[in-house]
């Protein structure tokens, strides 16, 4: 996966930016740009980029694991001893990146840690520092056609994942059952390690972020809501199981929250900002009297992260580009009885949005 | 579940500090400060703010229901907002509940806390200052009291036990991954909260120290798991080498150097000397052996409700050691190309000799 393409990408930015470096912390930023990341952990690290070179800063623990990925990579490693200290290896890593040691304006992670932010200061003295995003936004949230196939790949893992979940849930069975042959499953569908499984069943699923407990599946309402990364690209969908035959309320709200899904595609066009598809799904839960009921965003884009810019939600106003990848995930959350969500992931084209899942949006009846 | 007592041992250093009041990042944090609950983290504010006059928690409204359910009726106000008002009105409300006042005054914000929430802190609430929390929670954290020890050894016998599964496991033919999972599938059933993890490496892998299992088939050679997770909040950390058919003379050796390093670095680790005594006992045991080059990380690191954290058993880190406080002793030769083994317990410092938490046996496992 590894492609110095992207790398010049963000060297490109960052001299139309005017910036002297952006660092760029381990996790999506750093797996975005090389296709391979350290651990990030409690020890500083950063990928520092300049208008032509790069180097990264890595504890020692993990310089073996960066040479081995980054073998014939314009990549230079400055690893540091844990008794030593970040500082002298920052200072080399900007001054090969850049020519110079300190100053300049530089760009550091969004998800960088305050006390990495400090470490900068300390060792390179910068004039400001300001939020990556500023370049790094722009370049992910466009993906290219071989990160829409990853996403692609990633979303066939969640449905077949989906498919295992409902098959776990039968008698006796809790909340963690699932979760845990879920997670069975998203390892066996080759998961690269990181991936999440929610379910909630009953009034749990009135919390749009009930975490699996011991909580028995019986007869009623549930939903799964599950996605993994598969080659560095993510997944996430939701969708619904009922045990027991499903009464009229939960089919009329079942019906409404699919018609949001449904408009906040339609909204999914080129040139709509990504407000539309936030205005258009809460219209429809509004229109219906359930507005109160729908407590957060609609959706959220995604990529190398599970979650990232744009965001699906009033005040987010990033014109909808092709290419651009995010969720249409509408809810509602009826407090002590039971919650609705259907989510999918839309891709922005020339023409309609293509959804990801190949899932019917219907819930799933399990026999009692 | 929220203990007054520790809201309170945070409130006096904070004050003690001079600091109107310490921001707590949603992890790590806040899983000690509320004893044992966190709501997720991701890119939306989440912060648990202490000052003089109480406590309040700023949680995204997406997790408010879970937040309401465990801190409702506390001594912790919680403060939900909708994705598209931003977290800036909740926050100002919480510093007002916490000290009085809604900007201004020195604040600490968690060391792990996100630059992009940094950012919103010094942007919305406009403090003189702003400092690392770690100044308050740091001593707080690394001094364990006789429930956190109790459940150290907890998570470290679920350690235990999952390092008896994998090596039952282990045949040749079997990849790192497959034992990865095997471990992985233990942690859940034995009741890990959800983190765990569980480094497989063998033969030459096992040069790197922090390797990650891959397709890997085990034949025979040197193989180490490097093993653990949360429970109950706390965290465990173990590893040991094993070896599938004969070990060689060499391995044994480096074994057995390895060996002592880490009862040279129990024996240092104890009331009244510093933390780097640790790593320098360890570490000259390996250097007098001439192995002191391949011995790339320092010996080890606190362990609580993070799997790393102070005290640093390292070359400069002079915190003096007190009862209650637990960290690795982990100590390992790496020869690249060849082969790698460390051994690493969790050690307890008592008014006497460190109590170690594993029960298992220091000798490499054997497989024939």
């Amino acid at each position: 996966m590894l492609t110095d393409s992207r790398l010049t990408r963000v060297q490109d930015r960052v001299a139309a930016a005017g910036v002297r470096a952006v660092l760029l912390s381990p996790g999506d930023d750093v797996l975005y740009t090389l296709g391979f990341t350290p651990p990030g952990d409690e020890r500083c690290c950063f990928l520092v980029v300049g208008a032509d070179r790069a180097a990264l800063v890595v504890p020692g623990v993990n310089a073996h694991d960066a040479d081995v990925h980054l073998a014939g990579f314009p990549v230079t490693i400055f690893d540091y001893a844990d008794d030593a200290g970040p500082d002298a290896a920052l200072s080399e890593a900007l001054q090969t990146a850049t020519g110079q040691t300190t100053g300049g304006r530089v760009l550091v992670s969004d998800a960088a840690r305050h006390d990495h932010m400090l470490a900068v200061e300390r060792a390179l003295a910068p004039e400001a520092i300001d939020l990556a995003s500023v370049i790094m936004r722009p370049l992910r949230m466009v993906k290219d056609a071989e990160e829409i196939e990853r996403l692609r790949r990633s979303s066939d893992a969640a449905d077949a994942t989906f498919g295992a979940g409902v098959a776990a849930i039968a008698a006796g069975v809790t909340e963690r059952g699932v979760h845990d042959a879920m997670l069975q499953n998203f390892r066996r569908v080759g998961s690269d390690g990181a991936s999440s499984q929610l379910i909630a069943f009953g009034p749990n699923s009135a919390a749009p972020h009930h975490r699996p407990d011991d909580t028995a599946i019986g007869v009623g309402p549930m939903w799964l809501d599950l996605g993994c990364r598969k080659n560095g690209y993510c997944s996430d969908l939701t969708r619904m199981a009922y045990r027991g035959e499903p009464d009229a309320f939960y089919r009329e709200i079942h019906g409404i929250v699919w018609e949001a899904r449904q408009a906040g595609e339609q909204a999914a066009r080129a040139g709509n900002p990504a407000s539309a598809v936030d205005r258009a799904a809460r219209a429809v839960i509004e229109k219906a009297g359930y507005g109160a009921y729908f407590v957060h965003r609609t959706g959220h884009g995604i990529g190398v992260a599970g979650h990232e810019a744009p965001f699906m939600m009033e005040g987010d106003d990033t014109i909808l580009e092709p290419g651009m990848t995010f969720s249409i995930e509408p809810g509602i959350y009826l407090p002590g009885r039971f919650g609705v969500r259907i989510e999918d992931i839309a891709v922005v084209t020339d023409g309609p949005a293509e959804i990801l899942s190949k899932l019917s949006p219907e819930p799933v009846v399990v026999p009692v | 579940m929220v203990s007054d007592a520790r809201l309170a041992r945070i409130r006096a250093r904070s004050e003690q500090q001079g600091a109107r009041a310490v921001l707590l990042a949603a992890g790590d944090d806040v899983m000690y400060a509320l004893g044992g609950y966190t709501p997720m983290a991701d890119e939306r504010v989440c912060f648990l703010v202490v000052g003089a006059r109480g406590a309040a928690m700023v949680v995204p409204g997406v997790n408010a229901h879970e937040a309401h359910e465990l801190l409702d009726g506390g001594p912790v106000t919680v403060y939900d907002f909708q994705d598209a008002d931003g977290g800036g009105d909740a926050l100002e409300q919480a510093l007002r509940t916490a000290s009085g006042t809604g900007t201004g005054g020195r604040l600490l914000v968690s060391d792990a806390a996100r630059h992009d929430h940094v950012r919103t802190i010094r942007h919305i609430l406009a403090p003189d200052g702003i400092g690392l929390a770690s100044h308050v929670m740091r001593p707080l954290r690394m001094v364990k009291d006789a429930e956190e020890v109790d459940r150290l050894q907890v998570a470290s016998d679920a350690a235990d036990e999952t390092f008896a599964r994998g090596v039952e496991a282990i045949r040749r033919g079997v990849s790192e991954r497959e034992l990865h999972d095997a471990m992985l599938d233990s942690f859940r059933q034995l009741g890990s909260d959800g983190l765990s993890f569980q480094g497989v490496a063998f033969g030459p892998n096992t040069a790197a120290p922090h390797h990650h299992p891959d397709e890997t088939p085990v034949t025979d050679g040197a193989l180490w798991f490097d093993i653990g997770c949360r429970k109950n909040g706390y965290c465990s950390d173990l590893t040991r080498p094993a070896y599938v058919g004969r070990p060689d003379a060499e391995f044994l050796t480096v074994h057995q150097i390895v060996l002592d390093a880490r009862l040279a670095g129990a024996e240092a680790a104890r009331a009244g000397h510093p933390a780097q005594a640790v790593d320098r006992a360890a570490r000259a045991v390996i250097e007098r052996a001439g192995y002191g080059q391949y011995f790339v990380h320092r010996t080890g690191h606190g362990i609580g409700v993070s799997v790393h954290e102070p005290p640093f058993m390292m070359e400069g880190d002079d915190t003096v050691l007190e009862p209650g406080m637990a960290f690795s002793i982990e100590p390992g030769i790496y020869l690249p190309g060849r082969f790698g083994v460390r051994i690493e317990d969790i050690a307890i410092v008592t008014d006497g000799p460190a109590r170690i938490l594993s029960r298992l046996a220091r000798e490499p496992v054997i497989i024939d």
